[in-house]
């Protein structure tokens, strides 16, 4: 960590000396900044950022992800998964911002983050600070599971107790994924709604919804495990 | 005078403790603790630079698996206390919810919830 830091500071200081005798140099001649050096300057700009993320390749391989709280100048606090606050710290020449949606990834720049944004960010960690090397707003999911004590027939839900004791209500919609598993062949197979039954555990997968006061989402994915496979005598599974 | 006439009381025969190693070696009381779950690789947060992640995990022996983010459901049964299996990611923050339902019903069922991105990082 110190060796890193070290080498981070002496290719900061040549990198400093270079720019500054490029400027030297630029105010001694008529001041004509040619195109090429203006590619170089850039370039160099360009091999900084490549140099201190190499250096730091075993920190940029964390990130931690959460809500942003509010939004500063050059830098933003955000909600860790366990509530944990972090600030993330916005460089305009080393810091990318990237929206993703699906497989695609679309450049952002910091403007266009917002409070509640939900987002991942890269970079180096100092406690609860982070250098941010990326930053990418993405989609946030939540991965429950719980006991079905309630199914209604009439507007196609479900009640669920969650293992943290929370009581959730799901809407199966026509593009909810729904599964089972086989009890005598382990294999997942699809399954209407009519299959599913008061007692048996449910994982399933929602799309949290800052805007959702209550606990009623709708279903992204379920996987049904029926309760006979836990009535099942231990010998015969 | 008064510690002098105190005598020592005996405990009779049915009152007496047990050997304890004579009660475990019964068959509906287990001696031997079980494996809990454990994630042992990848760690949490860690970033991969590829869709996919290979899990090594600890776990009861004889389980039934159940592993789920929001694109993959991977069910399987574990006769041994070890098992390995590739998952899929996706981009972005993927959440992983690995639980384990022991065919031993003595032995409670577990949880263990990872967070893995997967993330081009182009600098």
């Amino acid at each position: 960590m110190k060796k890193n830091f070290l080498v981070i500071i002496i290719g900061l200081f040549f990198g400093f000396v270079v720019i500054v005798k490029f400027i030297i140099i630029g105010a001694q001649e008529p001041k004509t900044l040619d195109a090429s050096s203006e590619s170089k300057i850039e370039e160099f700009k360009e091999k900084i950022a490549s140099r201190v993320a190499q250096l730091n390749k075993d920190q940029i391989n964390k990130a931690t992800s959460g809500l942003i709280k509010e939004i500063k100048k050059d830098s933003f606090v955000f909600a860790g998964i366990n509530g944990e606050m972090y600030t993330a710290n916005f460089d305009e020449i080393i810091t990318k911002i990237y929206q993703i949606k699906g497989s695609q990834m679309s450049e952002l720049q910091f403007s266009d983050l917002a409070k509640n944004d939900f987002v991942i960010v890269l970079g180096i960690f100092s406690g609860q600070t982070i250098t941010a090397n990326f930053i990418y707003k993405d989609e946030q999911f939540l991965v429950l599971t719980g006991n079905i004590t309630e199914v209604n027939k009439q507007d196609y839900s479900l009640k669920v107790l969650t293992d943290e004791k929370e009581t959730y209500i799901l809407d199966i919609e026509t593009y909810t994924n729904q599964n089972m598993i086989n009890i005598k062949t382990l294999e997942t197979q699809k399954i209407g709604f009519s299959k599913i039954k008061e007692g048996d555990i449910i994982h399933f997968v929602i799309k949290k919804d800052l805007e959702n006061k209550g606990n009623r989402y709708s279903a992204k994915k379920i996987l049904i495990i029926p309760q006979e496979y836990f009535l099942i005598p231990s010998e015969n599974k | 005078l008064i510690v002098s006439n105190i005598q020592p009381k005996t405990l009779p025969e049915s009152k007496k403790i047990k050997d304890t190693s004579l009660i475990a070696n019964k068959k509906n009381i287990r001696k031997e603790e079980f494996q809990p779950l454990e994630i042992v690789d990848p760690q949490n947060n860690t970033v991969f630079d590829k869709p996919a992640a290979n899990f090594e995990i600890k776990l009861p022996k004889n389980s039934l698996v159940v592993v789920q983010s929001p694109i993959k459901d991977f069910v399987f049964q574990s006769e041994k206390e070890k098992a390995s299996f590739e998952f899929p990611l996706a981009l972005g923050e993927n959440v992983i919810v690995i639980t384990v339902y022991p065919k031993d019903k003595k032995i409670p069922q577990q949880k263990k919830t990872i967070y893995l991105y997967y993330l081009k990082q182009k600098i």
